[in-house]
């Protein structure tokens, strides 16, 4: 074990690393379609239709109740018989991490939302501001700034999660990790303690770049 | 799709979900020792316990939990050592999420006005016998909610022991799933199951953090 | 043809489930009035002013303004309200906008004024409060009173033919009150019509047209000042005074 040229060798680390690029890319998708869902879900559990605010709240809390591993092997195994379409692994990786953190992202903007203090929006509201205006001016961006903490934590927890679409054939850094210690040497401790080190490293960076941006925002 | 699969193996569902129950219980337990024990550090008088509970703390929260089953599955017998895959399963579910156990404690321990311990300390007592005492007891309440969380992720984290092949819910819908390609109605049941499990400590969650809101 | 009044309010009652917090509200403001509303908390007050530019619908009676009956219908609701401007206690600056911006934002979003003359309208408007250097500085970075002349600045950029103010002084440190106080003085003498709720007697004895006096939801007398605080009628507003002047 002493030798570690099967591993710190240009051919495999860029392997990995493209890994790591897959690994980026299926959160980065994750984050910007749940962010967004996240935010009309929210909207939608807050409604007064009683209809919307009643199917929001049955996905949110479903999707809360249940496993991000069932919810991406039902995405790639049983989706595509229900809606008739095949999908490529990315693809249901990717729209099962985005449902899947939507829904935890819309209880985030919900208790955001519910703290923006009443008088704001009575100050625009005796203004003559619509609706609408008072949510996109004054509630969200203000809701957005107080949520930041938890949402980092929670795209912390979806770039972890990404490993989890390794079993579904995926090749991001987990299954590429795989790949590369069931070959000889067969040395799986270093390939571990390699992936450990990328991945702490990426979380932690962007623990710490949310948390410039929060102290930037504030 | 074939709804009947789901009735002709529901008690194959079953006893996974006997499994899920017993990895989720084994592991909870491991998770509240390790993360009392851990807690302790983090909120010690001297620097270095704290840095090495913050330290314990920052790797396991900041590593994938599959990496972690798939280090003690696939890695350790590389140096000898051979664990059972529900022992794996147990392992790594406990000591990640005793992880997150310790930061529930500390943040409800933080949240405890220094004041109070410091009366206590001026009150003659010692470190120990303060936080027994005056700050432990207040800190219970705050620690609820997020304890309550940890415990309802670890019950669906529990799932990741069906990639080591343990037949728990997941492992056993996957595999009766790819045999009967009935996907649908197997992963339907699965659902079922573990809403049976969230839904109820979700449920008892939300009595104990209003019992202990004050 | 005797002169429309800006405010009207008849025959309102309201509840807070069983709490009766108006009760038979006849009133009316001519315009460029400045009424003064006075009493102990809880009296209705408030209510009584957030009425007028429908942050609170009465179950009976109705109120006008400037001649349109207040319903909580969206659009017509929206389109009064730009004619009632309001200051509130805690200020409410929005936290995320300077003070330019907090005073532009509604003449941008609802009037449609082109930015640019909104914003000279909003640097005259800092001018007028004394407040020309704190353009670009953000509400946290503004004293209690700076927030609240910003706010008044606020308030006036709709161009308002009426102007709320809910107990204005109230959140304030005793050396703030005067600047804001100040300001409210010099309103006073444009013409614009003014409801204040304020504990602030002096304020009241010396710039308000008259004193409304409620209790428990009663508009209980109703005066011009130098009857109202040498002389009262009511046993309840004697009492109210002598409590309120002994300190």
């Amino acid at each position: 074990m002493t030798d570690l040229g099967w591993l710190f060798n240009r051919g495999t680390l860029t392997f990995l690393a493209g890994g790591l690029g897959v690994t980026l890319e299926l959160a980065a998708i994750a984050i910007a379609i749940s962010f967004v869902a996240g935010i009309v879900l929210a909207l939608a559990r807050l409604s007064r239709w009683h209809v919307l605010r009643i199917v929001a709240t049955i996905y949110i809390e479903g999707m809360r109740a249940l496993p991000l591993l069932l919810v991406i092997f039902f995405a790639y195994f049983a989706l595509p018989r229900i809606i008739g379409v095949k999908l490529d692994p990315f693809t249901a990786g990717a729209i099962a991490l985005s449902a899947f953190t939507a829904a935890l992202v819309a209880e985030i903007v919900r208790a955001g939302i519910l703290a923006v203090p009443k008088g704001l929006l009575e100050a625009a509201a005796s203004q003559g501001l619509s609706p609408a205006q008072i949510l996109r001016i004054v509630t969200l961006p203000i809701a957005v700034r107080q949520m930041m903490p938890a949402l980092v934590a929670q795209f912390v927890t979806l770039l972890k999660d990404t490993s989890l679409t390794a079993v579904i054939g995926i090749l991001e850094l987990t299954r590429r990790g795989q790949i590369v210690f069931a070959q000889p040497p067969f040395q799986p401790i270093p390939v571990f303690a390699l992936l450990a080190l990328i991945y702490f490293t990426a979380n932690f960076g962007l623990a710490q770049a949310g948390r410039r941006l929060e102290t930037r925002t504030l | 799709m074939d709804w009947s699969v789901l009735g002709e193996n529901a008690g194959l569902l079953a006893q996974g979900l006997l499994v899920t129950v017993e990895v989720s219980a084994l592991a909870l337990l491991l998770a509240l020792g390790l993360g009392v024990i851990v807690a302790t550090l983090r909120v010690a008088p001297s620097a270095a316990p704290r840095r090495i509970g913050a330290a314990y703390v920052e790797f396991l929260r900041n590593i994938p939990l599959l990496v972690q089953l798939f280090f003690l599955f696939f890695a350790l017998p590389s140096i000898g050592i051979k664990l059972d895959a529900f022992v794996c399963g147990v392992l790594a579910l406990g000591v990640y999420t005793s992880a997150f156990v310790a930061e529930a404690i500390r943040s409800g321990i933080a949240a405890v006005p220094k004041g109070q311990l410091e009366a206590g300390l001026s009150g003659g007592m010692t470190y120990p016998t303060a936080m027994r005492l005056i700050v432990l007891p207040q800190a219970i309440g705050k620690t609820i909610p997020p304890l309550g969380n940890t415990t309802l992720n670890l019950i669906k984290n529990s799932s990741l022991v069906s990639t080591v092949s343990v037949l728990d819910v997941l492992g056993t819908a996957n595999l009766l799933g790819a045999r009967s390609f009935q996907y649908v109605p197997m992963f339907a049941g699965a659902a079922i199951c573990y809403l049976i499990l969230t839904l109820p400590t979700a449920y008892a969650v939300n009595v104990l953090e209003k019992r202990y809101a004050r | 043809m005797p002169s429309p009044s800006a405010i009207e309010f008849s025959g309102v009652q309201k509840w807070f489930g069983t709490n009766h917090v108006l009760a038979d509200i006849d009133l009316a403001i001519a315009p460029g009035e400045v009424v003064v509303i006075v009493g102990p908390s809880g009296s209705g007050k408030s209510t009584l002013i957030r009425c007028i530019n429908g942050l609170e619908a009465v179950q009976q009676g109705t109120v006008t303004v400037d001649g349109r009956r207040l319903t909580a219908k969206g659009g017509e609701l929206a389109a009064i309200r730009r004619n009632v401007g309001m200051v509130f206690q805690a200020f409410h600056l929005y936290p995320h906008k300077t003070a330019l911006e907090n005073i532009t934002l509604a003449p941008i979003n609802v009037k449609r004024v082109p930015r640019e003359q909104a914003e000279s309208e909003a640097r005259a408007l800092l001018e007028r409060v004394g407040l020309p250097e704190k353009a670009a500085a953000y509400p946290a970075e503004l004293s209690g009173g700076q927030q609240q002349r910003v706010a008044i600045a606020r308030a006036l950029a709709m161009q308002p033919k009426v102007l709320l103010f809910d107990e204005p002084t109230s959140a304030l440190d005793p050396e703030m009150i005067k600047e804001v106080l100040d300001v409210m003085k010099a309103l006073a003498h444009t013409g614009i019509t003014m409801v204040v709720v304020t504990h602030e007697m002096g304020f009241a004895r010396e710039v308000g047209d008259r004193v409304v006096f409620m209790d428990a939801g009663h508009i209980v007398e109703q005066a011009a000042p130098e009857r109202f605080f040498s002389a009262p009628a009511n046993p309840r507003a004697q009492l109210f005074l002598s409590k309120i002047l002994a300190h």
